[in-house]
């Protein structure tokens, strides 16, 4: 069920969902909900890296917090965002959710018309700022401002509750783009030893 | 000094100033001061070193050490590197004190683990900022408070309470407490008037038994002797906690491995950690009332307790305080490190978590809490600043 406006200040007024800080109770619509963009970045960059290693194949390590860059921005100044790069970002509001109830996000139509595109799911129960991974498809730069409302939220309820803590979480209530963790997802190690039983590897 | 060694630091400096001259920063204050350090340089660009006397070259060395120190903790100052969350709490602290808004705070982030410190020479040289008005015009409105403190823990809200501490330097500098508070205790040595008082001061500063120390002390003030270091340490602990309450004593204890003998610049960590708890326990003696005493005579300012405690478990339930007003911003580092030293399974029952907290867990929740609260509350003012 989509949860419309009275859904959603029903559920803040009870503290079943935070976000804090609401700057303006405008942000709440009928059926969605802004949200802003926050004040820290992490862009990728041509570093020394040849490559961003999605796998444990290789001997040769490469850290990926070499192929990004963190900087940071303070409410109403801008963060210029080049054609085909991908930033990490996050929401400036930190959010708590209510067991029962998970998020779409997506950007807001005005800035879909800018060539910047992002879909994500938050899961019920989910606490911290949003992560948001966004990428320019467009060919010229756009200059984003810091705190303005980028993306919007849809709110959706389920009928059962899922505890997002019912197992350990790769980040918790993060508050600022973090590094992908893709190496320490627990498939890995399995394709790894399938990888190295069929290279004949020790 | 030869001319050419001169030209040699010159050199440097410009060579530093090629990509420092692009740096971006979140604070007006800063880009005005950045603007002057460039009216300078250009100064000494138009010079000819080799026809200036002795006494010429020494001021440009002075003029150069001056510019190459404000880039040191600029170019760790900018709106990328800055912690800003942190140094907004400490201006807000450094307003109380000092709210004339004439000096900015500013970092330099060092690579060694527990280097916090500050360092006084922008603040507190008057005879450099005297050459470069003669010599290049240029007045500085604003001075920089330069605090260094570790990259590795620029973000470390539970470790950075020692920058109160570190702020505290600045204070007593400011309003040279230290000379003041030496000369008294001195006087009550040699007075000898009343036993409590007499045992109270050994008890701080030991060696002060000694009467041969207690000549030397007396006959040569230093800024830097043992007496003078002890006292200003003694200060800076007691400003810390104002804001902090025992939180740095926590740090404390364990950069110094609790040591029980002073150094030549610091006193033991067991006495520090005493003096701060009897002052917090409101259980001074001498050498506390003596401190209350000379810094509200010299400064204005009543020693006390001016964070504010706040009762909520948010911590424990994942989401960030909402800080109501100034005062709550200092209490949040007490609230962080009561969360710390607690029992963990408050937060894993609070936010109903299934699996066993590990540091890591806690040490991000607790600072991205802390980090949070405060950006939100710079986030909300200036927002409602601008609607007003």
């Amino acid at each position: 069920m989509n949860l419309v406006k009275a859904d959603i200040d029903q559920l803040i007024q009870q503290g079943k969902l935070t976000i804090s800080p609401l700057l303006d109770a405008k942000q709440i619509g009928d059926m969605v909900i802004d949200f802003r963009l926050g004040t820290d970045f992490l862009v990728a960059i041509d570093g020394s890296n040849p490559f961003i290693d999605a796998s444990l194949n290789n001997n040769d390590k490469f850290p990926i917090k070499n192929s990004f860059q963190e900087t940071r921005r303070k409410l109403g100044e801008t963060f210029l965002f080049h054609p085909h790069q991908t930033v990490l970002a996050s929401s400036l509001e930190y959010v708590k959710l209510p067991k029962d109830v998970y998020v779409e996000l997506t950007m807001r139509s005005s800035y879909l018309r800018l060539g910047l595109s992002l879909a994500s799911i938050v899961q019920p129960g989910y606490c911290g700022c949003f992560s948001i991974e966004l990428t320019n498809v467009n060919k010229i730069p756009v200059n984003l401002t810091v705190g303005a409302p980028i993306m919007q939220a849809r709110l959706f309820k389920i009928s059962v509750e899922s505890n997002y803590f019912s197992k350990r979480r790769k980040y918790m209530c993060q508050v600022r783009p973090l590094i992908s963790a893709v190496a320490t997802d627990g498939d890995f190690a399995h394709l790894h030893e399938i990888w190295k039983q069929n290279n004949y590897q020790t | 000094m030869q001319p050419k060694l001169l030209e040699l630091h010159f050199s440097q400096l410009q060579t530093e100033w090629s990509t420092s001259k692009y740096n971006n920063y979140s604070d007006d204050r800063k880009n005005i001061y950045h603007a002057k350090l460039a009216t300078i340089i250009e100064g000494l660009g138009k010079e000819d070193f080799a026809t200036l006397d002795d006494s010429q070259i020494q001021e440009r060395y002075w003029v150069i050490f001056f510019v190459f120190k404000s880039l040191e903790f600029l170019n760790h100052s900018t709106r990328s590197t800055i912690p800003f969350e942190m140094v907004y709490v400490l201006e807000v602290a450094l307003k109380e004190w000092s709210p004339a808004n004439d000096y900015i705070i500013v970092t330099s982030l060092t690579n060694g683990m527990n280097e916090f410190s500050f360092d006084g020479s922008l603040s507190f040289y008057p005879f450099i900022y005297k050459y470069i008005e003669n010599l290049y015009g240029v007045y500085f409105d604003y001075k920089l408070v330069q605090i260094n403190l570790p990259e590795s823990t620029s973000r470390d809200y539970l470790a950075n309470v020692v920058l109160y501490h570190e702020l505290g330097h600045f204070i007593e500098k400011k309003f040279a407490i230290t000379r003041v508070i030496y000369k008294e205790l001195l006087a009550a040595v040699r007075r000898a008037s009343d036993p409590a008082e007499i045992n109270n001061i050994y008890r701080f500063f030991p060696y002060l038994r000694l009467p041969a120390k207690v000549d030397e002390f007396e006959n040569d003030y230093q800024e830097y002797n043992q007496l003078s270091m002890h006292i200003s340490e003694y200060f800076c602990d007691l400003f810390a906690s104002q804001y902090v309450k025992d939180c740095s004593n926590f740090y404390l204890e364990y950069v110094t491995l609790n040591q029980a003998v002073e150094s030549s610049t610091h006193p033991s960590t067991i006495n520090r950690i005493i003096f701060i708890n009897e002052y917090l326990d409101n259980k001074g003696g001498f050498v506390l009332s003596e401190y209350k005493r000379i810094v509200k005579r010299i400064t204005g300012m009543e020693i006390g307790y001016k964070g504010k405690d706040f009762s909520t478990s948010n911590f424990e339930s994942l989401i960030p305080v909402e800080v109501k007003e100034l005062s709550e911003l200092h209490g949040l580092f007490h609230y962080g490190w009561k969360v710390w030293l607690g029992e963990w399974e408050n937060i894993r029952q609070k936010a109903e978590i299934q699996f066993t907290l590990s540091n890591a867990d806690v040490y991000a929740i607790i600072n991205n809490l802390i980090e949070k609260s405060i950006g939100n509350f710079i986030v909300k003012n200036e927002w409602e600043l601008v609607k007003a």
